[in-house]
């Protein structure tokens, strides 16, 4: 009797862990679909748009039934859409040839912490070597991603301020810029630790 | 956390998905997005960033706007979320009464006897069983307590033989469906 009754207050859980499952895909299908058109359209190289769509639909498509399939193990602790995301990128992975190796940063992992916790003090008084580096760096940069640069960790501004300041049609797009701004100082901060290193 | 500690997380999140997206690092990207299923603060990045891309970088995202094309995609990876395709309900004595009333040429040939007799089985929700043939099918109706002629009865019984072939014709069409939809199992995680 206490196995019937352990089995089927499992089964009610799966089918409540399935239905929770088929809520979040319902709810989020065109974030999904958007988001990983982005990532395809990305990483796959020369696709026309119609094939990223059709990559996109055939990789989700897969991503929800497998997810279905396995909803029993889906913890409804998670964001199902962070899930299904991982799970559309494992198909993603699987279609494609051998990967590319990835971009390292240049710097040792403590350096660049110090650098980004350095971009973010406004404190000029304290005028440390790694500042003085930074600003040299920083002056190295073309005007759009100093000016990023500048108005978010300088000025500290953020979300729809930000965006208005660098004239980005949404938060998230003056995000981007901030980011890649940010690659660009790692990738010049490094050439300026090389050139001292030189003399 | 305080905002200085976010703020060099959120970059080096950012950074670390941006190299990813530009090096083609599929494996990177999966395992960004299965640490921002129990992340939400990453997933907040993430999520900003892929969004910002598409409108800083493209592919524009019309998704959106094409709302049937999506719903049309939706229907086909997740076929049971629809109402319209999930198996029907059970045929009940209501669904019967209901098809006799909405028939006007039958509603004409029925006397007031039978059209009240009709009304009160317009709240009945029992199944209406497997078992249609006439014997079975008379002992059954007794059980419902509502009085009425033979004709009724017979209009009744014919009414819901053929909702109930209709409900099978359905009900295959949405197994055979399914049958062509369904793939080979497998993969991961």
């Amino acid at each position: 009797m206490c196995g019937h009754a352990a089995n089927r207050s499992a089964e009610k859980l799966d089918e409540a862990r399935a239905q929770s499952l088929r809520q979040a895909i319902e709810r989020d299908y065109p974030l999904l679909l958007r988001r990983l058109a982005v990532i395809v359209y990305r990483v796959c190289g020369r696709l026309r748009r119609d094939e990223v769509a059709e990559r996109v639909e055939e990789v989700l498509g897969e991503a929800v039934k497998r997810a279905l399939q396995t909803a029993a193990a889906f913890d409804p602790q998670r964001s199902a859409t962070a899930w299904l995301m991982g799970f559309a990128l494992h198909i993603l992975q699987e279609q494609r040839r051998p990967r590319r190796a990835v971009v390292q940063s240049d710097l040792g992992d403590e350096a660049w912490r110090a650098v980004l916790e350095d971009l973010h003090s406004a404190d000029d008084a304290d005028a440390t070597t790694i500042r003085l580096d930074i600003r040299q760096a920083l002056a190295r940069l073309e005007e759009a991603p100093r000016r990023a640069l500048e108005l978010r960790y300088f000025k500290g501004l953020d979300g729809e301020e930000l965006a208005k300041a660098l004239d980005a049609p949404t938060s998230g797009a003056a995000r981007v810029r901030v980011a890649r701004a940010l690659r660009v100082l790692r990738k010049t901060f490094a050439a300026c630790k090389d050139e001292e290193s030189h003399d | 956390m305080t905002d200085q500690e976010q703020s060099a997380v959120w970059a080096e999140s950012a950074l670390r998905y941006l190299d990813a997206l530009d090096a083609g690092d599929v494996t990177v990207l999966a395992e960004l997005w299965e640490q921002a299923a129990l992340n939400p603060r990453l997933e907040q990045v993430l999520g900003e960033l892929t969004d910002g891309l598409a409108i800083e970088e493209g592919p524009s995202p019309q998704w959106e706007h094409d709302a049937e094309r999506v719903r049309g995609l939706l229907r086909k990876h997740l076929p049971s979320g629809f109402r319209e395709e999930t198996e029907p309900p059970p045929l009940t004595v209501r669904d019967v009464a209901a098809r006799l009333q909405a028939d006007n040429a039958l509603g004409a040939r029925l006397t007031p006897e039978d059209r009240a007799a009709n009304s009160r089985l317009l709240a009945d929700t029992t199944p209406i069983p497997d078992e249609l043939g006439l014997s079975h099918f008379d002992k059954w109706q007794t059980t419902l307590g509502v009085r009425a002629s033979a004709h009724y009865w017979r209009a009744f019984r014919q009414a819901a033989v053929l909702l109930t072939m209709g409900r099978c014709q359905r009900a295959g069409e949405l197994a055979a469906a399914r049958r062509a939809g369904r793939a080979p199992m497998g993969g991961r995680p």
